[in-house]
Parts: structure tokens; C-alpha cells; sequence
């Protein structure tokens, strides 16, 4: 089965002018198969974010290859890049980027149009997308009536509107309380079950443990992954 | 510790025999607290001979039911009023794996650091697997407190193991520069 995303011997720094590069991401190989959900651990600084960024096109590497559905992003034009990271890629930031002067279906639909899709198609599509985040009574509401959990589902329900083969998601649970994360997992969950490749960097355990395979990053570098299936979940074994 | 008050829990629903108590007990604890039925006749006797719990007349199948006392129901009441007197035992390996890989020579703590979050991390991916297998089953509310407290508990110690790298690095220096020439 071909990723849908494939990091290869990736690096990423910033030669800020001085004698010195700021090491962002250090040879980094790391691939997610359609219907697996990865995390993403470390501490501040260790390159979670500059992972997502480049697996997103977002940003260009610095040595190494980023592969999404086979296609290197380097050999692609901007415009083929922009096509891509619109139709195949989804996006959930901590920070929401709902435009607050359109609805909840509005948002939603916001990504198809700007892809020429007729707004009846993309309204019914939006439309679906939020029902499966729970939203379906709230599709005419505004951001600034949602709670702050129902803004990260319609926010996520836009990023995955269309489609989407790969959905990248960074700190989506952010400010939420624990039952609210919960949710956003379960929606994210279901989508890797429907056949995405998820990304989902954290720095909450508890979400982390819903992924099928955690990732350690360390000064840029992968050090440890953790698998399902290895753990043991009897009763931690105490004296 | 808890067990004898479980029992008596349990009583205060209705009278049963020893069998019904270890599998009820095992029911309301979500799995994660097995009895063997010897402990649970162990237990019962000494509640028989305190006063707690009055034995019937055996069955057919030479089964006898206990029902709990008013005394029993006093010791119930006294035991969910009072804090849990169970504090976790400094004795912890996880504790003493992490200080012995800092005080010895030639071990790299980070390594054992890492190693250990890795091995709660796949404990939490367990927990959530068992969660899911159950979502549809009996007592899915029991069974995910159960999961809620492990998965606590699991990220308590992640955030110490956090912290005692965040310790290690501030004490010995060894953070890796973030800038290479």
C-alpha cells in the first residue's frame, strides 16, 4: 500500500544569517499509511510543528524528500502544490482560522468552493461534514455562538470536507476540556477509519494513546515509537 | 485492603452466596480487581466472626447466603466516609528504576527516561483499545472510570518523567545544542 505521506531522511534548518543553522528537523524518515493515525510527541522546540509543516507542504525541506500520495512536493508547481494541499490535505490548527463573518456550513464550504465546486455541491457536502462532527443543528450559527469545542469541529469538519487522504492536525485539542478532546479524537479516529492517514501532534498522553503509533521527536530527531498492541493494560504492576 | 468492605458493598444490595460476591465484585471494578474464591471465604469468615455478615442455611447445592448486619452496615458506613488509608508506597519501580539510572555511572538516564515513557505510552494506547472493545459491551460507564483513573495515573507519572529530564538537563548541562556549526 503507497503512504499517503512519506517523510524521507527529511531536514530542516534556518541559516538565520550567522555562522550557525538553527537544526529545526534532523534526517527525519517517518511514513503513514491510509487508515493509521500517528502522534507526534516532544517537548517544545524538539520539531513536532516543523514536521507538520513540511508533511503539509506548508514548508520546503532543507535535505530529503516529502512525499504525499506519491508525489515528491518538490517536483510539483505551485499551482499543482496549492491543488494538492486544497483537495488531498486537511489542516486543524490550535488556532481555528474560522472566519467569523460566515456561518458554521459557510466555513465548511469555503475550501470546495475555492475549488470551483458549485455552491449546492459543497453546501450538501459541508453540510454532511458537519453532521458528522454532531453539528448538524448548528450549520447557521456563527463562531462566536459555538462553544469552544464545537468551533474545533466545525473547524475540523472543514479540514475534512472533500475527501481529504491525509488530515494533519496540531494540538486540535488545545484549550479543550477533556470531554471535548475526546470528541475531536473520536472525529479524527473515524476518519482514519474510513481510510486517512492522520497526524496528530500533542503533548497530552491521553490523546496520544488513541494513535497507532507515537512518534518521539527530540532535538529534531525521531529517538522512540511507540506501538498498539504492545502495551499491556491490566492494572499497572505495582509493589 | 478494600476487599472486606467490598463485600460488605455488596451485601447491603442483598444477601449472596460466595460465588455471586466474586463475580459482582468483579463486575463493579471493571475487571481490573480479580478475587479468588478462597479469599473471598477467608474474608467472609472473619466478617462471620465480627459480627458483619450473618451466614444461612446452605442450598441444595450446599450454597449458604450471607446477608450483612447492622454492625456491617456501621463498618460500610465508617469505611466510605474515611480517606483511603492506601497511599501509594514510596516503593515505586518505576521511581527507583529512574533514580537508580541517574545515580549510576554508565547509565544514560535520558535513555531510561525515554524507554519508560515509551512503555506508559503503549499502556495508554492498551487502555484506549480496551475501551473501544467495550464500547458496546455491559457496563461501559464502570469500565470507563476504570480507564479514566489508569490513564490519570499513567500521565502523573509522564509528567514526572517530564520533569526529571527537564531536572536532569538544568543540573548537568548535557542539553544538545539546538545549534550545529
Amino acid at each position: 500500500m503507497t503512504p499517503v505521506l512519506e517523510l524521507r531522511v527529511v531536514s530542516r534548518h534556518y541559516d538565520d544569517g550567522a555562522a550557525a543553522a538553527v537544526v529545526a528537523l534532523s534526517s527525519v524518515s517517518l511514513s503513514v499509511s491510509p487508515g493509521e493515525l500517528v502522534a507526534v510527541m516532544g517537548s517544545s522546540g524538539s520539531g513536532k510543528s516543523t514536521l507538520l509543516q513540511l508533511a503539509g507542504g506548508l514548508d520546503r525541506p532543507s535535505d530529503g524528500q516529502v512525499l504525499v500520495d506519491g508525489h515528491d512536493l518538490a517536483d510539483l508547481s505551485a499551482r499543482a502544490l496549492a491543488a494538492l494541499r486544497r483537495q488531498r490535505v486537511g489542516y486543524v490548527f490550535q488556532r481555528l482560522n474560522l472566519l467569523a463573518s460566515l456561518t458554521a456550513v459557510e466555513n465548511v464550504m469555503l475550501p470546495l468552493e475555492l475549488d470551483g465546486i458549485a455552491s449546492r455541491a459543497a453546501r450538501a457536502s459541508a453540510e454532511a461534514a458537519l453532521a458528522e462532527a454532531g453539528l448538524q443543528g448548528s450549520t447557521k450559527r456563527y463562531p462566536d455562538d459555538l462553544s469552544g469545542g464545537e468551533q474545533q469541529r466545525v473547524a475540523i469538519a472543514r479540514a475534512v470536507v472533500g475527501e481529504r487522504a491525509l488530515l494533519l492536525a496540531d494540538e486540535p485539542t488545545g484549550a479543550l476540556d477533556t470531554v471535548a478532546g475526546e470528541a475531536i479524537l473520536e472525529l479524527l479516529s473515524a476518519r482514519r477509519d474510513a481510510g486517512a492517514a492522520v497526524v496528530l501532534v500533542t503533548h497530552e498522553p491521553r490523546f496520544a494513546g488513541w494513535a497507532d503509533r507515537v512518534v518521539f521527536l527530540r532535538d529534531g530527531k525521531i529517538i522512540d515509537e511507540a506501538h498498539a498492541g504492545r502495551g499491556s493494560s491490566t492494572l499497572a504492576s505495582r509493589p | 485492603m478494600g476487599v472486606r468492605e467490598g463485600l460488605l458493598a455488596l451485601l447491603d444490595g442483598e444477601p449472596r452466596h460466595g460465588y455471586q460476591l466474586k463475580t459482582a465484585f468483579e463486575a463493579t471494578t471493571g475487571g481490573v480487581w480479580s478475587l479468588n474464591i478462597g479469599q473471598v471465604y477467608t474474608t467472609l469468615d472473619r466478617l462471620a466472626r465480627d459480627g458483619r455478615v450473618e451466614v444461612g442455611p446452605g442450598d441444595d447445592a450446599g450454597r449458604r447466603t450471607y446477608s450483612i448486619t447492622e454492625d456491617g452496615r456501621a463498618e460500610l458506613a465508617r469505611w466510605l466516609d474515611a480517606s483511603p488509608a492506601d497511599a501509594p508506597p514510596p516503593r515505586d519501580e518505576l521511581l527507583l528504576k529512574v533514580l537508580l539510572a541517574v545515580g549510576t555511572p554508565n547509565v544514560d538516564a535520558r535513555e531510561v527516561i525515554q524507554s519508560q515513557r515509551t512503555g506508559i505510552v503503549e499502556a495508554l494506547q492498551a487502555h484506549r483499545r480496551r475501551l473501544r472493545a467495550q464500547a458496546h459491551g455491559d457496563n461501559v460507564l464502570v469500565g470507563r472510570l476504570v480507564v479514566d483513573a489508569l490513564v490519570l495515573r499513567l500521565e502523573a507519572d509522564l509528567r514526572w518523567l517530564d520533569l526529571c529530564e527537564e531536572r536532569l538537563i538544568a543540573q548537568t548541562g548535557t542539553e544538545p545544542t539546538r545549534r550545529s556549526a
